[in-house]
């Protein structure tokens, strides 16, 4: 499954725990550094996208009744596969000079 | 509480479904982000609007591409294509009648039911292919959107005069609709019983009619047996006469597209009628 940017930072999101949709939009913006900002229409209309695909699932609503999501073993393969290609692309991108290499 | 109402406003721009699975969520979304949000009014807005229709774009699509929408589109189109396809099929027929003419075919009449009923019953073969359906499913449905047609076209020639042929195409496509949309709600075992009794509400209607119908033309047949022309004196209303002798043999442009404007019409109004029903049959398989 091929995954947009959106959906990546959704899965990475819930990759420490259950979070409901609002956390999640939080967690994005945070671990963007507010870099990516998801409004509720992108977030909702990806994590459909990931519930279909069964990469994430619906959890038992918190105590606001919200509902929660969790991301279940098929979404952290995808998520590390797709985690794994953009480490690559980024190692070819020093070797170009693109990117400063680390000390 | 003006924000949240405008924004659950919005949301109607979303496809049902997802609108009834996640429009609660998104909202509480949008409440928390609006409570905390430390942009400016104009800002947050054009943020938040542009992300609604973005995405509701994309589900509007999506919506189309696949299950229920992609059905509905489907079947609308088979229904105006079904009826339209008929007609052009009728007027090749008779075109061919017309070529080899014999003298027996003089004074041969055609009434607007029996044109009905083979508009039906093309009609009724193409939906049941596009549906699929069963040999006795799709027996019953053939016969009851011929004998609906028939009733339909022999009913608005009546008033055909005063309302035009999309008018024609809306009323006739109204009553061939109801029909199918009373078979595809009756229970499978029982549906026997509607095609028996449009089977026989058709001759019934068309016989208590006929005097009304006699009467209100002065006593002629709409439609000439020569195929040519119709009999000085008839007055049955310009629009049907338009469409009778376009269904048969088009003499130019405007009677094809009379036919197209009224038959198209009709499909489209058969479509709508009994889409919503039928797409929940699909739903359920």
């Amino acid at each position: 499954m091929k995954l947009t940017r959106a959906e990546f930072h959704v899965l990475l999101a819930l990759q420490h725990g259950s979070r409901h949709g609002y956390g999640v939009m939080q967690d994005v913006e945070a671990m963007s550094e507010g870099r990516l900002r998801l409004g509720p229409g992108t977030l909702y209309t990806a994590i459909k996208r990931l519930v279909t695909g069964g990469l994430i699932a619906e959890c038992e609503a918190d105590a606001e009744r919200r509902r929660c999501y969790r991301l279940t073993r098929k979404g952290r393969i995808v998520a590390t596969e797709e985690a794994q290609q953009l480490s690559n692309l980024v190692r070819v991108a020093r070797r170009r000079g693109l990117l400063p290499t680390p000390s | 509480m003006m924000p949240e109402r405008l924004y659950a406003g919005l949301l109607a721009l979303y496809p049902r479904a997802f609108r009834e699975t996640y429009g609660e969520d998104m909202l509480d979304a949008f409440r928390e982000l609006h409570r905390t949000s430390r942009l400016p009014t104009v800002s947050f807005w054009r943020f938040a609007i542009a992300d609604l229709v973005r995405s509701a774009y994309q589900e509007q699509l999506d919506a189309c591409r696949s299950g229920l929408r992609r059905f509905v589109l489907g079947w609308l189109a088979v229904c105006a294509l079904g009826i339209v396809g008929t007609g052009l099929v009728a007027s090749l027929v008779s075109w061919t009648f017309a070529y080899l003419y014999h003298p027996y075919l003089e004074g041969m009449q055609l009434v607007p039911w029996s044109y009905g009923a083979f508009l039906g019953a093309g009609l009724g073969l193409s939906q049941s292919v596009a549906l699929r359906q069963r040999m006795r499913m799709a027996l019953a449905w053939i016969a009851i959107t011929s004998a609906s047609a028939a009733l339909g076209l022999q009913l608005v020639a009546l008033a055909s005069g005063a309302i035009g042929p999309v008018g024609v195409g809306v009323a006739m496509g109204s009553v061939v609709g109801a029909c199918q949309w009373m078979l595809a709600r009756t229970p499978i075992r029982r549906r026997g019983w509607p095609v028996l009794a449009s089977a026989l509400s058709v001759p019934i209607a068309i016989l208590l009619c006929h005097p009304w119908i006699q009467r209100a033309l002065g006593g002629m047949n709409p439609v000439a047996a020569d195929f040519h022309a119709t009999p000085a004196g008839v007055n049955y209303g310009a629009a049907i006469d338009a469409l009778m002798r376009g269904l048969q043999q088009p003499r130019g442009w405007m009677d094809v597209a009379v036919e197209f404007a009224a038959m198209s019409t009709c499909g489209l109004t058969i479509g709508a009628i009994t889409a919503r029903r039928l797409s929940q049959e699909h739903r359920a398989r």
